[in-house]
């Protein structure tokens, strides 16, 4: 008895799930290693165990995709400042992330890429209930809607999430100022309904439009159109524009919408 | 009970040594515990067969029984959630499992047979740190494995996995 691989497979599993928990990026790049390896790493990468009862970004992806949760995580200070926390680029997030650069971005950039597949609260419970609000400011008023995203049983992945940003649905384009993905959260459709007639809020009361839901979360997108001028976002030649990388894109169905000058619809 | 607490057992390696043991700290084995519960007082008075542990192993065991003899039994139950909570080693277990590779596998796996879910996770904890930040070719070389893909299917597993080659 020598080799790790004489360990019995459920051993063997242990060790690889402790392994999981230190070291994600490690355990993915393991299933080079050999056939036994592999089918455990599988086993394990889709079906994590997870060790707290509250959904949480993974660390490692967090460290990967990190602007793409929380859109002004990507801003130093002074921009933030600067932008009073809108984005100066709304695809500055994606072109801030660690692998942004050639050649590394390729690997990323491939349908077939393992990251895709992982659950984005890898380690933790995974969200079962994805819900999207968007809020677009303008002059002479602000829209609402609100949307339910289709995923699978096994939870949200990072696959669907990054197409879900890039997909036409869930942003306003170069209008877009910010979102986040906000966990453990759904939205109170009861005072949701009321909530394009508060004219004025804070982000407390913001965030009291949500309820606590453990495996749910909502990705608040907010957009905005100043002064009825379009927002002129000056990109270079040849610099890389992120865009969906699965040919099926995730389905959103819209389920209502508001507006601060007219009443609410419900459909 | 109290007598019995304190009462002596004996263990039998697969070479054939006896070891004489403290029931209590016998006990952090599942498998003796449940064994004692089944037979009573007539098990103390007979050597219990380890069939799978050789004797440097199961005084490497013994000791580390000997020294969590006080901790609380761990549930049942909820094993594989309150346990994977932390990945941290506490310092004597550290120290304890700084023995050659071959050893460590030899724990692991009597602790598997003997059912010491805590000393189980110590040790595949360590073997987790041995790997943790190393290269298929580095865990290929560290517990001589041989790679047993055909170049497709390695070409494919690098494909899918090459993101996770950069830091």
């Amino acid at each position: 008895m020598s080799s790790i691989v004489e360990l019995p497979t459920e051993t063997l599993s242990e060790v690889l799930q402790f392994l999981g928990h230190m070291d994600l990026r490690t355990l993915v790049r393991l299933q080079r290693t050999c056939r036994i390896f592999r089918s455990i790493i599988q086993n394990i990468l889709n079906n994590p165990q997870a060790v707290t009862t509250n959904p949480e970004i993974n660390v490692m992806i967090n460290h990967k995709f990190k602007g793409l949760f929380k859109s002004v995580d990507c801003l130093s200070r002074t921009e933030w400042r600067r932008g009073m926390g809108r984005l100066p680029d709304p695809e500055l997030p994606f072109k801030r992330v660690p692998w942004a650069r050639k050649p590394i971005r390729d690997r990323y950039l491939r349908e077939e890429a393992s990251w895709r597949s992982l659950s984005v609260t890898w380690g933790s419970l995974p969200i079962t209930q994805l819900e999207v609000v968007k809020e677009f400011e303008r002059r002479g008023g602000t829209t609402y809607e609100y949307l339910r995203v289709e995923i699978p049983p096994c939870g949200l992945t990072m696959g669907i999430y990054y197409d879900l940003l890039l997909s036409k649905e869930c942003h306003y384009g170069d209008r877009t100022t910010d979102w986040e993905l906000i966990l453990g959260k759904r939205l109170d459709r009861d005072i949701a309904m009321n909530y394009s007639r508060v004219a004025h809020r804070s982000q407390a009361e913001f965030m009291r439009l949500f309820i606590d839901a453990p495996q749910s979360a909502v990705l608040v997108v907010q957009g905005f159109q100043g002064c009825g001028r379009q927002r002129f976002i000056k990109r270079r030649e040849g610099i890389w524009r992120p865009r969906t990388i699965a040919e099926k894109l995730p389905k959103c169905q819209s389920l209502w919408e508001a507006s601060s000058t007219l009443d609410s619809v419900e459909r | 009970m109290a007598a019995e607490k304190s009462s002596i057992i004996t263990l039998q390696s697969n070479d054939g040594v006896s070891i004489d043991v403290d029931r209590q700290v016998a006990e952090r084995s599942m498998l003796i515990k449940n064994m004692m519960e089944d037979l009573g007082d007539e098990a103390i008075s007979t050597a219990v067969p380890i069939p799978n542990v050789n004797e440097s192993v199961l005084k490497k065991v013994i000791e580390w029984c000997e020294h969590h003899k006080n901790d609380p039994q761990p549930a049942q139950d909820d094993d594989s959630d309150s346990r994977k909570k932390t990945t941290d080693i506490e310092e004597w277990d550290q120290k304890f499992m700084q023995v050659d590779q071959e050893m460590l596998f030899e724990i692991i796996l009597a602790s598997n047979y003997l059912d010491i879910k805590p000393l189980l996770d110590v040790g595949c904890k360590t073997v987790a740190n041995m790997i943790k930040g190393k290269s298929p070719e580095e865990i290929r070389k560290t517990f001589n494995i041989t790679n047993d893909f055909t170049p497709e299917e390695e070409e494919q597993i690098r494909r899918e996995n090459e993101w996770a080659e950069d830091r």
